[in-house]
């Protein structure tokens, strides 16, 4: 370890990192990748995904990562540190079959704490994260990020019975599990160090709220942007917009303002994406959603009031209304984000809304899918770092 | 009763007829089958076939779909096998549509097998013809071939082990006819008879014999391991006797009494009482000569609203006259709509 501080303050006081290279440096290095990114894109990854990579490698973003979590940077030494915070120690990350973003994601996240990581990639997905950590170490110059992405990082894909698993839990300080509740439970019951910790991030659900009043043209677009990249799949796509304090009329015209948006667009989903559009919008009526599809069948949108029974289908985005306690009643027991497009989100009605509930993120609708070192109601890349305690 | 059905299945047709009937189905449905009526709620009478609204075949994974009509009595249900991960699709069958399925389907394969009763041996067990209730599609494709059988043989002594083929049962037969009937799921009858190793007393029993073997079910499995219609037929027709000939038919649950053989040129042909469209996955427009879903429609379908379902079965309608000299409309089956890779972290 050299003495290669960083230092911050809260509004606590000062805290050092102690790091093996100066966080602005690993900063620094991770930004002639944007350059390789922006000219070429792997295979593996679409372009939605690796545009996000892109942007989330930016320095601003990364240095937001380090001021979120212990406070601005510091230009100079402060006279009292209160707090010196270190790398944990090694890091295991399980990653899930179908949202293997998550696993770049992590990896960019974590190559700021520079633990070293051994990865679990998803059996059956495509596996992001190794295609993400040779494309970085075959474009970025000598340097300390570049070896610690070829040396540090282990990225490996077995099977859920293999004893691999039981060798992450052991040797980890740090477990981060992306996946099912019984995946997670399965994990969590290996035996690991006693004064490690560890991260379950489980199946989860979110939604939009929206106040008719805030709905403009640019709103639905993000809706659409944020909608089409997972559907219903992820765990922070919005499987339904609720209008609250909304309306049967309202709600049926932000349908087809959508679909208005949709209309414009030149895209033909995969065939089988399609076909089950026909399918979703013809299930949504027989069960009394006021359904349609959007052009070229892309998107199943279907209208109607909050207890009709939801679609389970790929595409599908539910419109309703409710007051905002009926959308708190209604509330999954695995919510995560709620997207919001509100006229005063700074209302203390909202606060005193989420205190009442579940709700782990509650952002703007175009931050849904970001990632970052909080998630799911925990500060889990803080606590790759251990805290000491400096006497005051 | 469809009037249809009173002529040869591929003589030319009364389109107007086949329309009118087809406009009081729709209207059968939409007053007997509450799902329908939802997903079907306009009152009109369509001018073309093309107009005629269709279910989505993925329906009858998730919903019931059921027509209540007057004297309608209930058979057994039919369900599909479940290969999409969805569940199985379940129809449920009415003694009025399986009276009109049956006159269907012997119509439609006695123009390929001829009307000549003979022994059927079934490539499947006889099990699941005992489960309360149901019925496997698998069964229910074999038993379509029922009206031309003298007698029935289930030949597998495990439905799931092709291996558990009892050749005892081919010999007797064998001894006992010079033709017969051989039904098989594609995949199973190349496992289980195709591709086996026939014992040599039992292949010197078959030698010479007229057998007319008859499949379905779909050529996936096999075209993973490069197995090919011609040597799929090439080892089924070993040493038989010249007129024998392998007949491979598509059909699916949801279009229960229709099913669509491969002829002598290649083309799958719509009987009098059905059509085939192929629509673009997109426009949903009807299309000619280009790859499109196929949508199945008949005129046999009482007592669940089966009679225009939208496939995820690829296929392209051919134009003009086909040599066979079947009428009807002619298609290729082209497989099925390729899966798309769904990503996210939910369950969906």
């Amino acid at each position: 370890m050299s003495d290669a501080f960083l230092y911050t303050a809260n509004g606590e006081g000062a805290s050092a990192i102690a790091m093996p290279t100066p966080l602005p440096e690993i900063i620094g290095q991770w930004q002639p990748m944007r350059l390789a990114m922006a000219r070429e894109t792997p295979p593996e990854f679409t372009r939605d995904e690796w545009a996000y990579l892109l942007a989330f490698i930016d320095a601003d973003n990364l240095t937001s990562v380090i001021e979120q979590t212990f406070g601005p940077i510091l230009t100079k030494t402060p006279p009292k540190i209160l707090k010196l915070y270190r790398p944990r120690g090694s890091c295991a990350l399980w990653l899930p079959n179908n949202v293997n973003l998550l696993g770049p994601l992590s990896l960019i996240l974590l190559s700021l704490s520079t633990n070293p990581v051994r990865v679990k990639a998803g059996s059956t997905g495509r596996n992001l994260s190794s295609a993400f950590v040779d494309f970085c170490v075959q474009h970025l110059p000598e340097g300390s990020l570049r070896r610690y992405l070829g040396k540090e990082i282990d990225v490996q894909s077995f099977d859920r019975d293999s004893k691999k698993h039981q060798d992450m839990t052991q040797e980890a300080q740090v477990r981060i599990i992306f996946g099912s509740d019984l995946a997670a439970e399965a994990i969590e019951s290996l035996p690991h160090p006693p004064t490690s910790i560890g991260f379950s991030f489980v199946d989860r659900q979110s939604e939009s709220w929206f106040e008719n009043e805030a709905v403009s043209d640019e709103c639905l677009e993000t809706l659409f942007k944020v909608f089409r990249i997972y559907g219903r799949a992820g765990c922070t796509s919005p499987r339904r917009v609720v209008l609250i304090d909304g309306n049967k009329k309202q709600a049926l015209d932000l349908r087809d303002r959508l679909a208005k948006y949709c209309s414009r667009r030149e895209v033909l989903p995969q065939p089988a994406i399609a076909s089950n559009n026909v399918m979703a919008a013809q299930l949504a009526k027989a069960r009394g959603w006021n359904a349609m599809t959007t052009k070229n069948n892309e998107l199943t949108l279907a209208a109607g009031p909050s207890n009709l029974m939801p679609i389970e289908e790929h595409m599908t985005l539910h419109v309703t209304w409710a007051t905002l306690e009926e959308a708190l009643i209604e509330l999954p027991e695995n919510i995560q984000t709620i997207g919001h497009v509100l006229k005063h989100s700074s209302d203390p009605k909202w606060l005193s809304a989420i205190s009442r509930s579940r709700i782990k993120r509650f952002v703007p609708l175009a931050r849904m899918h970001h990632f970052g070192p909080e998630w799911d109601g925990f500060e889990f890349w803080r606590s790759t770092f251990e805290v000491v305690e400096i006497a005051r | 009763m469809s009037e249809l059905l009173k002529q040869p299945p591929y003589a030319m047709r009364d389109d107007e007829l086949f329309l009118r009937e087809m406009n009081a189905l729709v209207e059968h449905h939409r007053r007997g089958c509450t799902d329908y009526g939802r997903i079907i709620d306009h009152d009109t009478s369509y001018t073309t076939i093309e107009d005629i609204p269709f279910l989505h075949v993925g329906l009858f994974k998730r919903l019931r779909l059921e027509t209540k009509f007057g004297g309608m009595k209930k058979l057994r249900l039919l369900k599909s096998s479940s290969t999409t991960g969805d569940g199985p699709s379940m129809v449920q069958l009415d003694e009025s549509s399986s009276k009109l399925q049956e006159e269907s389907t012997t119509a439609i394969l006695q123009s390929f097998l001829g009307n000549k009763k003979r022994p059927l041996l079934i490539v499947d067990g006889a099990k699941s013809l005992r489960s309360r209730g149901e019925l496997s599609a698998r069964l229910a494709a074999a038993l379509t071939l029922k009206p031309l059988a003298s007698d029935l043989f289930f030949l597998l002594k495990d439905p799931e082990d092709p291996a558990s083929l009892d050749w005892k049962v081919v010999e007797k037969v064998a001894a006992d006819h010079d033709e017969f009937l051989v039904y098989g799921f594609t995949w199973i009858l190349w496992l289980a008879w195709a591709a086996a190793k026939i014992p040599s007393d039992i292949k010197a029993a078959l030698r010479g014999k007229r057998i007319h073997f008859v499949h379905s079910g779909g050529w996936k499995k096999l075209e993973s391991i490069r197995v090919d219609r011609r040597k799929f037929d090439g080892a089924l027709m070993h040493n038989l006797h010249v007129e024998s000939k392998v007949v491979d038919f598509y059909g699916l649950v949801e279009q229960v009494g229709v099913i669509y053989p491969m002829c002598e040129h290649g083309y799958r042909h719509a009987p009098a009482w059905a059509e085939v469209l192929a629509r673009d996955p997109y426009s949903l427009k009807s299309l000619t000569g280009q790859t499109g879903q196929l949508q199945l429609l008949n005129l046999l379908s009482m007592g669940a609203p089966c009679h225009s379902v939208l496939t995820e079965d690829l296929g392209v309608i051919e134009p003009g006259s086909c040599p066979c000299g079947r009428l009807g409309t002619r298609f290729h089956l082209q497989g099925r709509v390729p899966k798309s890779e769904i990503r996210g972290c939910a369950n969906v």
